[in-house]
């Protein structure tokens, strides 16, 4: 087992995803990955309209979520960036807002320092 | 056991069998038309049922109030101008290539009343065949707003002096009441319980009155659309509901209007078809429209839009149960959806 941590987090105001990769950058987090996930209820709730097409069509109704995916190196780091994503996202407490959560990570490969 | 406790009993059964057979919340491509066939059997039981018909305006009032409240202007001015005329001249040309040769066979009023409810599109058909070419997607979605708008110019006609200033009356005062109730309230609940209470109240004023509840309240939406603060939450509201709203309805009208089991409605529905299905082709194929890059078949679902226009005017007229006309255009109407979906599966294939 390594001290590295694995953080992953899910926001869904994508407006802000890029002022968060900036703060990582300025505080030397280089590495990450951004993926576009869909949450459970918006894939549920993804049905053509039947009556609403024109509105559906104008408001991008396949709009998706953004999930950062980056391997810490340890436990301080980790913390360090998630404090930063909260500052600028502001807090995840709310409902649909998204979610950050870290796991511990076994072996790594690849990684650079 | 009283003939209405029968017809609700009858109406909860076939709602949650269908709901089971069908499996899931999602319509399936036929949007809804299984529903239709279903209360077709349930006008075969003999039950006085006429006196319920005022539950059908409310349904109208909310496929127009949810129809209007999604045209904000800022939306609609964002689109191109040569987009907007090719539209245009597709309906209003297709409109009147189709009522001229169902002239023939109809009266001139249900034959212009058929072309206007024939000409729109199902979006929810075509967007599960065709899910990139947005120009394709905008293009569907703009006909329904043409056709209402052409249903309303057909009311325009038809009604005389009286009524129409009494409509436009209706559209103004409960434009302005509704907007000015609905701008007072802070929270969602409040919101979806008034919202539900205007329409009832517009569509049944209108019923009362003798005046499109559909028109009225289309034109309501697109006041509150582009005029009331809460406008996403109160489309948000409409749009929640809107399969098992429309499936009510669906299961409402084929018990309120029934079917007249005649080989002259039968013919009538056969020329129908014939007549929007070559139509339909010759148009299509015009490069100008630029629609012949897809096959053709998927254009020619009709949808939910075509039940509901024509059902506006069939109460309109009175609502006579099992009228030939009517009869012959429901007839069309899911045959031509059937048609649509299966040439579409097959040619998917």
């Amino acid at each position: 087992m390594t001290n590295a941590k694995l953080l992953v987090c899910i926001i869904s105001n994508e407006k802000k995803l890029e002022d968060i990769l900036e703060a990582l950058i300025e505080a030397g987090f280089t590495g990450g990955s951004i993926l576009d996930v869909r949450g459970m209820f918006e894939y549920l709730a993804d049905e053509i309209p039947l009556f609403a097409g024109f509105r559906s069509l104008i408001e991008d109704h396949t709009k998706t979520n953004k999930m950062f995916m980056s391997v810490m190196q340890d436990e301080a780091k980790l913390r360090q960036a998630m404090d930063i994503i909260e500052n600028i996202y502001g807090s995840f407490a709310e409902t649909n807002t998204g979610i950050m959560f870290s796991v511990d990570v076994a072996n790594i490969r690849g990684i650079k320092q | 056991m009283s003939p209405k406790l029968l017809l609700i009993f009858f109406i909860i059964l076939s709602y949650a069998g269908v709901f089971f057979v069908f499996r899931k919340r999602s319509l399936s491509l036929l949007v809804g038309m299984e529903y239709l066939l279903l209360g077709f059997l349930f006008s075969l039981v003999d039950i006085e049922i006429d006196s319920l018909k005022p539950l059908l305006f409310p349904f109208l009032g909310w496929i127009g109030f949810l129809t209007g409240s999604q045209l904000k202007l800022k939306y609609v001015l964002r689109l191109d101008k040569k987009f907007y005329l090719s539209v245009i001249l597709f309906t209003v040309l297709l409109t009147g290539t189709i009522t001229v040769v169902l002239s023939a066979l109809l009266s001139a009023e249900h034959a212009v009343l058929i072309a206007i409810a024939l000409v729109p599109i199902s979006y929810r058909t075509v967007a599960q065949f065709i899910t990139e070419d947005r120009f394709v997607l905008f293009f569907i979605g703009i006909i329904p707003f043409l056709a209402m708008l052409l249903l309303l110019l057909f009311y325009f006609v038809r009604l005389t002096m009286d009524s129409l200033l009494l409509m436009v009356i209706f559209i103004l005062v409960f434009s302005i009441i509704s907007r000015f109730i609905l701008t007072h309230l802070d929270d969602k609940k409040s919101i979806n319980l008034l919202l539900v209470g205007l329409i009832i109240f517009i569509s049944e004023s209108c019923a009362v009155l003798g005046l499109s509840s559909l028109v009225v309240n289309f034109c309501v939406g697109i006041y509150i659309a582009n005029f009331c603060p809460y406008r996403d939450i109160i489309f948000s509201a409409l749009y929640k509901d809107e399969k098992q709203l429309y499936i009510m309805f669906l299961l409402l009208l084929g018990m309120f209007a029934g079917i007249r089991l005649e080989p002259a409605v039968f013919l009538n529905s056969l020329l129908i078809i014939l007549v929007v299905l070559c139509c339909k082709y010759l148009f299509l194929k015009i490069t100008y429209f630029q629609l012949q890059s897809h096959h053709w078949f998927y254009f020619l679902a009709p949808g939910g839009f075509a039940i509901t226009l024509a059902t506006d005017f069939w109460l309109f007229e009175g609502g006579a149960r099992a009228s030939a006309w009517f009869s012959s255009f429901l007839v069309s109407v899911i045959s031509l959806q059937c048609i649509s979906v299966l040439m579409s599966k097959s040619y998917e294939v």
